[in-house]
């Protein structure tokens, strides 16, 4: 007689079958704790001798757990464990007037844009997902098609997948893209007002609020300015013309690296040689090349949680090289009043970095 | 093969040249063979196939390139990977038995004769039958979903997901208990 059986004859039945099922489930999570104790053992044996439905079920229940290995290296599988607590499911776009209310045009923008269209993931229903990380955090995270992002310090994706497109918006911060190719599925990503369309490729995009910058560490990418829609209302649909004027769209080749920001945008192709020094934060270094230190504090307060300023107008230009470690800033100062002419004052609300020879004020 | 815990152990510990690895290798044996030996009596029926798995366990951690790393992870870590290499020996090991008809396994010929419909086995194997595991999945309460993927699919250990959920090591048990249940029966009831 078998499980399925069982359950057509009568409640009783039933309810004795699950209630098998669930013993039978507790105790493969417990012999998987590792501290299965011999008292433990000793009952699940007398358990499973018990009668021959017991046997079935806890074979049956190991036998799930052990084919579902089969999972393992299922792109969709590590998403639902990667995610963070502001996954949104789809019931509750509702919220979205009060989303766009709070976020900028683009948000606006994509959720309008998203919330109209017919989205079915793998899972049957349209999801998005957050992934955000806190100054000084850096995380990498696995999406559905295999590709992945890395997020650097105070940034946030914003990933919506469906069946014809993957599109994804850097709300803000930097990200490192490795996407795989589906030429069934263009994957899109929306940064400030640049449209980035690629196929298959490595990229790195950078939203500082102004200005967008994007290296293509490989293969191509089409970058072209979106308009900033404002005022949208919820209900209305806009969408981004796939065949808008070609001649606004910018192609980059690998090694390239280009900004763009409302006004202007300005490329260099032969970018090559320093795109390393671009993804240096991916593996915790920056690289500086006679750099005038305020560029260097500005990066740094990226990924500080205590403000950096510099106090001196005269060491403001003071060019600064060399590589750091992004994860430990008190070491970065520390490192570069030693070899700079500066100090740096540790107050209680920061750091305030003084020309050398200046008196230290208090 | 000898069924004696000093002979086998002797065996697997020859698959190790390096002196250190080799010593470190014996402060893992000595950590969780108990544990491991509990686990493959529930798993297993037979005494030599328990051996067999047992031995290729530690030969399997032995050739390891990183076991520095896996080791550094802690005692649960070390036993929760263990138990993974151990289970994926015993799924190969019923599917070669299920090829050749081996009468060594009770359940799976008790299976074949009382089922005629499809087994867990190859339900799962298809693909459709992978995305409908994926979708109970994410069906899940959350936190649910999250302990059982942490543990069957990053192989972490209870201690590892309950530090990460920030829940009890029992609460990420009944959690994965609740996850499995609803898994079995789902892809039970859709088969029916």
């Amino acid at each position: 007689m078998n499980w399925s059986m069982t359950m057509s004859k009568k409640t009783k039945d039933l309810e004795n079958a699950s209630n098998r099922s669930r013993i039978a489930a507790g105790f493969v999570a417990r012999l998987y704790s590792g501290d299965l104790s011999s008292v433990e053992e000793e009952q699940i044996e007398d358990w499973l001798a018990d009668n021959d439905a017991n046997r079935r079920e806890f074979d049956r229940m190991v036998q799930t757990w052990d084919e579902l290995d089969a999972l393992s290296n299922q792109p969709e599988i590590l998403a639902i464990a990667d995610w963070n607590d502001t996954r949104v499911s789809r019931r509750r776009w509702p919220n979205r007037a009060s989303l766009a209310a709070t976020g900028t045009a683009i948000v606006a923008l994509v959720a309008v844009l998203f919330a109209g269209t017919e989205l079915l993931d793998r899972f049957g229903s349209a999801s998005e997902y957050v992934y955000t990380t806190q100054v000084g955090e850096r995380r990498t995270v696995s999406l559905s098609d295999g590709s992945e992002v890395t997020l650097n310090t105070n940034s946030k994706i914003r990933v919506v997948y469906g069946p014809d497109a993957r599109n994804i918006t850097l709300e803000y911060g930097e990200a490192f893209f490795d996407i795989r190719r589906d030429p069934t599925r263009p994957f899109q990503l929306i940064a400030g007002n640049s449209l980035v369309t690629v196929l298959g490729t490595k990229f790195n995009v950078r939203w500082s609020g102004l200005d967008v910058t994007v290296a293509v560490v490989e293969g191509l990418v089409a970058v072209r300015p979106v308009p900033v829609v404002a005022g949208l209302s919820a209900g209305s649909v806009a969408a981004i013309e796939p065949d808008q004027p070609a001649s606004e769209e910018v192609l980059l080749e690998s090694g390239s690296f280009a900004v763009f920001s409302e006004t202007l945008s300005s490329t260099d192709k032969n970018y090559a040689a320093r795109m390393d020094d671009l993804q240096g934060w991916r593996f915790g270094f920056i690289r500086f090349d006679s750099d005038p230190l305020y560029e260097v504090i500005g990066e740094l307060n990226r990924y500080s949680t205590t403000t950096i300023s510099i106090a001196d107008k005269d060491i403001m230009e003071l060019p600064i090289s060399g590589i750091f470690s992004i994860d430990d800033i008190d070491k970065i100062l520390t490192g570069l009043e030693a070899v700079f002419p500066i100090d740096v004052i540790r107050r209680f609300d920061g750091y305030s970095i003084v020309s050398a020879d200046s008196e230290e004020m208090d | 093969m000898s069924t004696k815990k000093a002979a086998a152990t002797v065996i697997y510990l020859d698959a190790c040249e390096d002196i250190r690895r080799h010593e470190r290798l014996v402060r893992i044996v000595e950590e969780h063979e108990i544990a491991l030996r509990r686990f493959l009596r529930i798993r297993l029926a037979n005494r030599s196939d328990r051996e067999e798995i047992v031995q290729e366990v530690f030969v399997r951690l032995c050739r390891h390139a990183n076991l520095e790393d896996k080791v550094s992870r802690g005692v649960e870590s070390t036993r929760a990977y263990l138990f993974k290499i151990a289970t994926n020996l015993i799924r190969d090991m019923n599917r070669r038995a299920k090829v050749r008809y081996s009468d060594k396994h009770e359940y799976f010929n008790d299976q074949t004769a009382a089922d005629k419909r499809p087994s867990v086995e190859s339900q799962v194997q298809t693909s459709q039958t992978l995305d409908q595991a994926v979708g109970i999945i994410d069906s899940l309460p959350k936190k649910c979903a999250q302990a059982f993927i942490l543990s069957r699919f990053r192989g972490m250990s209870y201690r590892e997901i309950s530090e990460r959920m920030g829940v009890s090591c029992s609460m990420v048990e009944k959690h994965i208990s609740a996850a499995l249940f609803e898994i079995r029966n789902e892809l039970v009831n859709d088969h029916e």
